[in-house]
């Protein structure tokens, strides 16, 4: 029988919101940025505004009164505090803000995982409690815009942001669509005045944001969906594999998780520059740096940057003893952890981060001294690869906990990850693994292929952006060749996405 | 804007050219035998005068598929016969689209014989959810077909897709060998049978689905009588027994027979011995062979 299968079979799903990698959002997308365009500016935040609350409520309708509620909480208490001259009372005003906020946050993120956690430490003291549990599902993008809003009252209360007396235009800072539902986590300084700046149509502005737009569902659709069909069944299933599979699939899921949330930071910047709308970048090359400390310098930059305005400043920072500054890195990790997922595992990968932070700065004097002894300091290009390969083993060590569902799971797999290494040495023993991941011999190998292709070809390619925009090179270039690399790009995306409407790993945080 | 707009529909205008040329090409590299490959389109001709068509599910093309199979039909029935029914348990919705396709390349059938597996009347796995999408080479008309028939956006993709790899695009002839495996008493135990007729009933007796489907077929009948050719419909043996859809689908044709001219011939029980068969409800080679010469012959050669 001819086996015709895709690379990807396309299969009927149940919907699941408006994802950039739709055919709803190919067509939402077009039609608001017609409307934009054409309409009067005067209109434009409203046409926004309407059009993000649709995107939203593509997940489930009843969910936009959150947005509805968080926004209230913020706009209001952007004007008391304004209007306010008592310190109390503006201390008071920004307290209940955050406080309602985060109660948000605790009511439909994190109640069972505290009351779990709770219900564990009575048991261990002898006392059975069951508390009621929470059947709430989890909001999506609730963990971005929550922190997007608290931002901007920290900001009023600290004087460092004008309050946005236009009820419109805050609620569209709040739910800008680009951005709601995986950020980048936006900055009340940086986007409240562009929202009600008029932006022209600009050709060159547009043609970069599409551009933007398809490299983002290149890394989505080619590279990270295609890893999620290899990495999943390993993570479901660790016990059945050996060390160098694990080893395999957790480097795999690295790309995965990074191309995933990289790919759709790209899909959202790209949208928002095609209105005009400058948002910050997320990432930056993060698998090029040379320390854990680089390494969130790079990624999930507004999240990071976020953290350190508002938890690692406010702490002190490190202009505090030296026992204050580890206490400081160690609990924004820790937090940073848990923003990530109400589960024990993000936790400890976050606490492994922070303390990576600090070896890394402790160690730092004993490393210089080593490098110099073995003279590795003459040889500065061997020595920054080392260091990448280091920070990225670091990286993916950590990772095991991000993955997995469970504690169990991750110490399953940490226990075999450097065990019983079976290095296949042809092309049947690799064809051997593809049913124990459920999917046919030829597939798994063409697929393990193809994966392996892809994310050589991103490393050159972000090699070549640690150099300078590509985009920028690319609009320099006759356009013939542009037209190529652009059909060389949507042919890619063709024949090669993965369009099983799989969610982005970032929506379930 | 007007420059944008325009140098989009440009790229993509292009592309299209690009992706339609190759697939023109493709297509006109493929002609098969009816017994070499999956497709029904690519082993349909133009302008021939058959004796009998068969549609229907992989229940079917078993007798068609493989040549010993062909050969034994066609000798016994002395008929030239094109089969038409799809491979990987095929529905309803395929068998109309193979059907309407056989007339517009000019075809013409004495008989059309149809088998119907009461199951592809409830699923929409059979019928918009199918398979042919990747066997199946691309045609404009087929594709209109599909969006008509209301095949996912997702399939349609899929359907186009999947002409751009090195295995469509290179494939040679794929005859099968002859079906010779052969079940014994204890591979037909109920657990099984159950397991068999659960997956083929994955949407449960949705009637609003059967209801879509039984006006489909009721189309390929006015469709084959239209063309004057007589209409046979049987249900092919198996050892599953009734299945769950079976009393609808009797209902169905004897209302259906009030209003079209066909014949209905239930086969389903006639052939019990596992030999027979090569799972639960495909013969292999010896029971096609059986099939043909003691119950397809004494109907159709009258």
């Amino acid at each position: 029988m001819l086996e015709c299968r895709a690379s990807g079979e396309i299969q009927a799903k149940t919907d699941k919101g408006m994802l950039f990698n739709s055919l709803r959002f190919f067509v939402f997308f077009p039609i608001v940025a017609a409307l934009y365009f054409a309409i009067p500016h005067r209109f434009r935040w409203f046409l926004l505004l309407v059009a993000s609350y649709y995107f939203y409520m593509c997940w489930r309708v009843r969910y936009a009164v959150l947005l509805v509620i968080s926004t209230l909480i913020d706009y209001f208490a952007g004007l008391i505090l304004t209007k306010a001259t008592s310190r109390r009372v503006r201390l008071l005003c920004l307290v209940l803000s955050l406080g309602a906020n985060l109660t948000l946050l605790f009511v439909f993120k994190y109640y069972n995982f505290f009351t779990h956690a709770f219900e564990s430490v009575l048991s261990s003291c002898g006392m059975n409690v069951a508390l009621p549990a929470s059947a709430f599902l989890l909001p999506v993008g609730i963990s971005f815009y929550t922190l997007q809003s608290m931002s901007y009252t920290i900001d009023v209360y600290c004087g460092r942001q004008p309050v946005e007396r236009h009820p419109g235009i805050f609620g569209l800072y709040v739910v800008f669509f680009p951005q709601l539902v995986a950020g980048p986590i936006e900055r009340a300084p940086n986007l409240l005045p562009q929202l009600k700046l008029e932006h022209r149509f600009d050709y060159d502005r547009v043609t970069n944001g599409l551009k933007l737009i398809l490299w983002g569902l290149f890394k989505k659709t080619v590279i990270a969906d295609r890893l999620g069909m290899l990495v999943t069944p390993v993570y479901d299933n660790p016990a059945a594999f050996d060390g160098l599979i694990l080893t395999v699939a957790t480097v795999f899921f690295a790309f995965q998780v990074y191309c995933d949330f990289s790919g759709y930071s790209d899909i959202a910047i790209g949208t928002a520059e095609v209105f005009g709308v400058k948002l910050m970048q997320n990432f930056r090359r993060p698998f090029f740096a040379r320390s854990i400390a680089e390494l969130w310098q790079r990624w999930h930059i507004s999240l990071t940057s976020w953290f350190r305005d508002y938890v690692y400043i406010p702490l002190g920072g490190n202009r505090v003893p030296q026992w204050r500054w580890y206490f400081n890195v160690i609990v924004v990790f820790l937090l940073s952890g848990l923003w990530h997922g109400a589960n024990w595992t993000f936790l400890i990968w976050g606490g492994l981060h922070g303390f990576f932070v600090l070896a890394g700065s402790v160690l730092r004097p004993l490393r210089t001294r080593l490098v110099s002894w073995i003279r590795l300091d003459r040889l500065l290009g061997t020595l920054h690869v080392l260091q990448v390969l280091t920070t990225f083993s670091l990286f993916c060590l950590a990772l095991v906990f991000f993955r997995a569902k469970s504690l169990s799971t991750a110490g399953a797999v940490l226990a075999r990850l450097f065990h019983h290494w079976r290095v296949p040495l042809s092309i049947e023993a690799l064809q051997r693994i593809g049913p124990k991941l459920n999917l046919q011999a030829d597939f798994f190998v063409k697929e393990l292929a193809l994966s392996v292709l892809f994310i050589a070809f991103l490393v050159c390619v972000q090699m070549v952006q640690e150099r300078g925009s590509i985009r920028q090179r690319l609009a320099r270039q006759p356009v013939w060749v542009r037209f190529g690399v652009y059909s060389a790009g949507l042919w890619v995306l063709f024949l090669f996405g993965v369009f099983q409407q799989k969610e982005f790993i970032y929506f379930t945080f | 804007m007007k420059r944008l707009l325009f140098k989009l529909i440009l790229l993509a205008s292009a592309n299209a050219a690009v992706g339609l040329a190759i697939l023109q090409l493709a297509d006109a590299r493929h002609s098969f035998e009816q017994w070499q490959t999956d497709s029904v389109l690519l082993a349909t001709p133009r302008d021939t005068a058959f004796d009998m068509v068969i549609l229907g599910a992989s229940r079917v093309k078993l007798l068609t598929r493989i040549r010993s199979n062909l050969d034994c039909l066609q000798r016994e029935l002395r008929m030239k016969v094109l089969g038409m029914a799809s491979a990987f348990g095929g529905g309803i919705v395929p068998a109309q689209m193979y059907l309407s396709n056989f007339y517009e390349r000019g075809n013409t059938a004495g008989i059309v014989l149809i088998s119907l597996p009461p199951s592809i009347l409830f699923s929409r796995g059979p019928n918009q959810d199918h398979k042919i999408v990747y066997y199946e080479p691309f045609r404009f008309d087929f594709l209109l077909k599909m969006v008509r028939h209301g095949f996912g956006y997702r399939r349609i993709i899929t359907y186009v897709r999947s002409k751009f790899t090195p295995a469509w695009l290179l494939q040679r002839p794929v005859p099968l060998a002859n079906a010779w495996r052969t079940l014994t008493p204890e591979d037909v135990t109920p657990r099984r049978i159950q397991m068999r007729i659960d997956s083929m009933y994955t949407d449960g007796l949705d009637e609003a689905r059967f209801k879509e489907y039984a006006k489909v077929f009721e189309d390929i009948l006015g469709m084959a009588r239209g063309h004057g050719a007589r209409v046979v419909v049987i249900f092919a043996p198996t050892l599953l027994g009734e299945e769950p859809g079976t009393p609808k689908v009797r209902s169905l044709l004897a209302e259906l027979g009030k209003r079209h001219a066909f014949e209905f011939y239930d086969f389903t029980n006639v052939l019990t011995d596992p030999s027979l068969y090569a799972d639960l409800d495909h013969l292999n080679s010896k029971g096609a062979e059986q099939f043909v010469t003691r119950y397809l012959k004494p109907v159709l050669i009258k």
